[in-house]
């Protein structure tokens, strides 16, 4: 089915703008420009220290930038609330501990309840839950205290709590083509003890989201499955943007090679859109 | 996926009554109301319960107005604030052992109500209630903020330097009310120390009203934050995440519970572990959801308290055991109780 394109609204985006953050005089986001498009994977890569975490951060109005500005869809994120971010946005951080036993159901339902400012039906809440459970392939631990489960199942609790508050209502039965418009989702490192078979589970969720209108913008170590998954790469360099494109483009061996300090092998792969990025320890 | 769905959804919602809301709270309310029943019988002077339906002679009205109903009013509430200040000082600082004595913000209140026993009459003639009050409510609030700032980085709690600096100001707190004392005359000695101790014994009613009315309004407010504070427990970032202003809620936990603290500390003293033993408790029979948890653990901590001051009152009649005292005797061990199950946690 082919959609025609001038019937689709005007592209939405996040968009930075000349943004920088300084800690102690050292600037962490440096004079950062980068558009992020709604219904889109962006990946943003970087060695350690490179700023990611702190654009994300920048991003969420978890910080307030010392320079520059982020539009978030036109308009500046400074003048938005938590709350009217909270309904468009939801965030997966780097590190969560749970330090109060909760179990997973609670906890899910905790990110359903923040939908609709707060006045979801209880009904809705418990669908939402269901639903996200069911993704997340925590169902069967709904019960479970979080504080119990191992590092790889508290992170898939916590992305379903994260998904749950933007979950759309309902949508996945009903015919809307876009149910995830006008919503974003931020994860820091969500592969971190996660295992490959629900790394893999999860990236074909998000691209399938994503060509629903969900704007995804991550922060991942993992080449190969960057070059997989992304729609849009950008690497990270001192705070700042040195290079960002579509993953075939950027990554090559020799950009990696200089932005990330990592020799690799690209090889194209049979029927995949983007080739497989393997690390070579031959040349180290 | 979808066929599944209608199956799980009973699984997910196993009922257990015996944590359900309604049992749980009419449980506690029944149990509060014995509780209120054996406080305000008991006592030298036997009021039987004819009496209650045929009226009190003169010594018996005297007694159950002025000095039994007002004590057991202030025993109720008072339990019920610290409890809550428990609960809210928790979520602050996401651990469960924060608690306002523990962390220096009681006795911190002791000294700003202490500070205006002595040296308030001095300044401004006579220390009235209210000033009192006011001196335990801001001394408190600054002891809870100046903890969060040593102990709190990036919204994590450093557990051992929370607790020490609670050790430290316990220490510095404690001192200055030592010396304090040891300046006042035989008068204000007096009525610092028995104080100090925690006692029920001399309450006035002008007092009951104050401690009654913003404890309950604080109650009331800090219960209006369940949400928030429910996301603040999942961590100050996820709070943001979630859509709640994490900066405002801190401050209105901060000076919330110090309210609390401060209020109840100008009316009875220093009474501990009450808002370590009932959230502990209340959490374990319900779980964290602060909807719930606040207007369970304020029913909890009263009766706590009511049963305490009772103990504490008839154990050792005619003479009284200062309920303070008594309270740390019985929050001492399950203090370390708890610091076991958090070691065992640390060790996993």
């Amino acid at each position: 089915m082919a959609f025609p394109v001038n019937s689709l609204p005007a592209t939405q985006s996040i968009t930075c703008q000349n943004l920088s953050y300084v800690v102690q005089s050292n600037r962490l986001v440096d004079q950062l420009n980068s558009d992020f498009l709604a219904g889109k994977i962006s990946v943003i890569l970087g060695k350690n220290g490179a700023g990611k975490s702190t654009l994300l951060s920048l991003m969420t109005k978890e910080l307030e930038p010392h320079e520059g500005d982020v539009l978030w869809q036109e308009t500046s994120l400074s003048t938005l609330t938590f709350a009217e971010l909270a309904q468009q946005r939801a965030v997966l951080p780097q590190l969560q501990n749970i330090v109060f036993s909760i179990s997973v159901q609670q906890l899910i339902e905790l990110g359903a309840e923040v939908q609709k400012e707060g006045k979801v039906d209880p009904q809705n809440i418990q669908q939402i839950a269901l639903e996200v459970m069911q993704i997340c392939d925590v169902t069967h631990l709904a019960q479970r205290d979080v504080m119990t489960l191992s590092g790889g199942e508290q992170k898939r609790a916590q992305l379903a709590r994260v998904l749950a508050q933007i979950w759309p209502l309902k949508a996945m039965n009903s015919h809307h083509l876009k149910p995830f418009e006008g919503k974003w989702l931020f994860l820091d490192e969500w592969t971190t003890s996660l295992d490959l078979h629900h790394q893999q589970q999860l990236s074909a969720f998000f691209t399938q989201w994503a060509q629903q209108g969900l704007g995804i913008i991550m922060v991942l170590h993992d080449l190969n499955l960057t070059s997989q998954i992304a729609d849009n790469v950008k690497i990270l360099q001192d705070g700042k943007l040195v290079l960002e494109g579509e993953p075939k483009e950027v990554l090559t061996p020799h950009n990696i090679n200089l932005t990330l300090g990592l020799n690799v092998v690209v090889l194209p792969l049979d029927g995949a859109k983007n080739p497989m990025i393997v690390t070579d320890f031959s040349h180290s | 996926m979808n066929t599944q769905s209608s199956t799980h959804i009973q699984t997910l919602h196993k009922s257990n009554w015996v944590k359900s809301i309604g049992f749980v709270s009419s449980m506690l309310l029944l149990l509060l109301l014995v509780g209120m029943m054996v406080h305000i019988s008991s006592g030298s002077l036997s009021i039987g319960w004819q009496a209650y339906l045929q009226g009190f002679n003169a010594q018996q009205s005297l007694v159950f107005w002025e000095l039994r109903l007002p004590r057991l009013v202030v025993v109720t509430v008072v339990g019920a604030g610290l409890a809550v200040a428990g609960v809210a000082l928790q979520a602050l600082f996401r651990n469960p052992l924060a608690e306002p004595g523990l962390i220096g913000v009681s006795s911190s209140a002791a000294l700003g109500a202490v500070f205006m026993i002595v040296l308030g009459s001095t300044l401004f003639g006579s220390v009235s209630y209210w000033q009192m009050s006011l001196a335990a409510f801001l001394s408190a609030g600054l002891a809870t903020w100046f903890i969060y700032a040593l102990a709190t980085r990036y919204g994590k709690t450093d557990v051992a330097l929370m607790l020490l600096a609670g050790v430290a100001i316990n220490a510095i707190a404690g001192a200055s009310t030592q010396l304090l004392i040891s300046i006042s005359d035989d008068l204000q000695m007096r009525s610092a120390i028995f104080w100090m101790m925690g006692s029920f014994a001399n309450i006035s009613w002008p007092s009951v009203t104050v401690v009654l009315v913003v404890t309950l309004l604080t109650s009331v407010g800090l219960w209006r934050l369940a949400k928030p504070l429910n996301a603040f427990m999942l961590g100050e970032n996820i709070s943001l995440h979630m859509g709640y202003d994490a900066k405002r809620i801190k401050w209105q936990i901060m000076w919330g519970s110090a309210l609390m603290v401060g209020v109840a500390v100008a009316t009875v003293g220093v009474i501990g572990f009450v808002g370590l033993i009932v959230p502990h408790i209340v959490r374990l029979w319900i779980g964290t959801d602060h909807r719930q948890l606040i207007p369970l653990s304020a029913l909890t901590g009263a009766i706590l308290l009511v049963f305490a001051d009772w103990v504490a009152k008839t154990l050792i009649a005619p003479s009284e055991l200062p309920i303070g005292l008594f309270m740390a005797l019985l929050g001492g061990p399950f203090f370390l109780m708890m610091l076991l199950q958090q070691r065992k946690a640390w060790v996993k």
